[in-house]
């Protein structure tokens, strides 16, 4: 039971054997996320939206990034952002300066990063210890082969909703991106977060010697928020195909209803 | 109240107390050492304070990274002062 459907772990209710099959079953409620996850979730939700709001802010003081360890408005940028600024001595083609907003952007800014940063330790912790990485993130030798990624990749591509087996545990490609958003994308955005930090940088040059300035980091940093804006963009997209209702009750409530795959409706079991 | 037994009523309240008994401790710790800043209540003290504290902790000598002479910038950022004090004769060291 635990190994077809290892997302459900130790506390989930019995199937009954025709769910497992597929076909549809006598709706029920069925533990899918543990409530560190969930908790986990929401709260790097509520800090990524501040640290994008704020970021944003802050990037318009200096719209324009450069590579290396020096920027300024005498240097050529490898991309101007084309937005006005916050900051007279920027040339930003507009004729206008906007109001300076980085007192409350680089407070939340750091109070945010600070969050996500405990939340993040806290869910590593979890991660490791409790074998959440390993049984649920972990793909399966088998699942690598690049015609089963294709086939994951082409169903995706044809936003197909998945069937009642796939949908209590993460699939192949699914499992890949939340690894890259958890161990790649995300450590790099700290990295680079602190190789702007001037106290942090006298101490630790090396951190931002290895990135290739503090330019380069700045650069990087704003690269990254990117790539987790179309992180972002696609989970949703992705879960509204899965059932935006069912998939959103079983992140808040932990339990999601069965049966539900194929019409995509999350009835309540009648009881 | 049903679900909650006695014995998770109190080890969660047992917990509680002891977080915040061990926030106040590391609360007063903190003040000795001049680890709060000036800006370290309200909304957004908690961040604050965190990044004022970790940067005392963390930095021993500069608050700043020191760049070799190779390192200077060759187009310095033109303020308008900077710009000032490059026409008039009196610095002309900042011209190169």
């Amino acid at each position: 039971m635990n190994t077809s459907l290892p997302i459900a772990g130790p506390g989930a209710q019995q199937l009954t054997s025709s769910a497992r099959h597929g076909s549809p079953a006598p709706a029920a409620y069925r533990k899918r996320h543990a409530a560190i996850v969930r908790v986990t979730h929401w709260i790097t939700t509520v800090a990524f939206l501040a640290l994008l709001v704020s970021g944003g802010e802050i990037v318009l003081s200096h719209p324009r990034l450069y590579w290396g360890e020096t920027g300024n408005v005498n240097m050529r940028p490898w991309l101007s952002l084309h937005l006005p600024s916050s900051r007279d001595t920027v040339p930003t083609g507009y004729g206008y300066v906007l109001p300076d907003q980085n007192g409350w952007s680089r407070y939340l800014h750091f109070q945010a990063a600070w969050l996500v940063v405990g939340t993040g330790l806290f869910y590593l912790l979890f991660g490791f210890l409790a074998g959440h990485f390993r049984r649920n993130l972990l793909p399966a030798a088998s699942d690598l082969s690049l015609k089963h990624l294709g086939g994951s990749l082409v169903r995706h591509l044809h936003f197909e909703r998945p069937d009642e087996e796939e949908a209590w545990s993460y699939n192949v490609l699914q499992r890949l991106t939340y690894l890259l958003v958890i161990f790649v994308l995300f450590p790099l955005m700290i990295w680079t977060g602190l190789a702007m930090s001037l106290g942090f940088n006298s101490e630790f040059p090396v951190a931002v010697r290895l990135l290739g300035g503090q330019q380069t980091a700045r650069s990087l940093h704003f690269l990254l928020t990117i790539c987790l804006v179309l992180f972002l963009l696609i989970h949703v997209l992705m879960v509204i195909v899965a059932g935006f209702r069912n998939r959103t009750r079983a992140m808040i409530t932990g339990t999601m209803i069965t049966g539900t795959m194929i019409t995509g409706r999350a009835t309540p079991p009648t009881e | 109240m049903n679900n909650v037994s006695r014995r998770t009523f109190i080890t969660a309240g047992l917990t509680v107390a002891a977080g915040a008994s061990g926030i106040a401790v590391a609360a007063k710790i903190a003040q000795h050492h001049g680890l709060i800043p000036p800006d370290g209540r309200g909304l957004y003290g908690a961040g604050e304070t965190l990044t004022y504290a970790a940067q005392r902790l963390l930095t021993r000598h500069s608050m700043a990274r020191e760049f070799s002479r190779s390192e200077i910038s060759e187009n310095p950022f033109a303020m308008k002062s900077i710009r000032w004090a490059m026409n008039s004769n009196d610095s002309r060291q900042l011209v190169s």
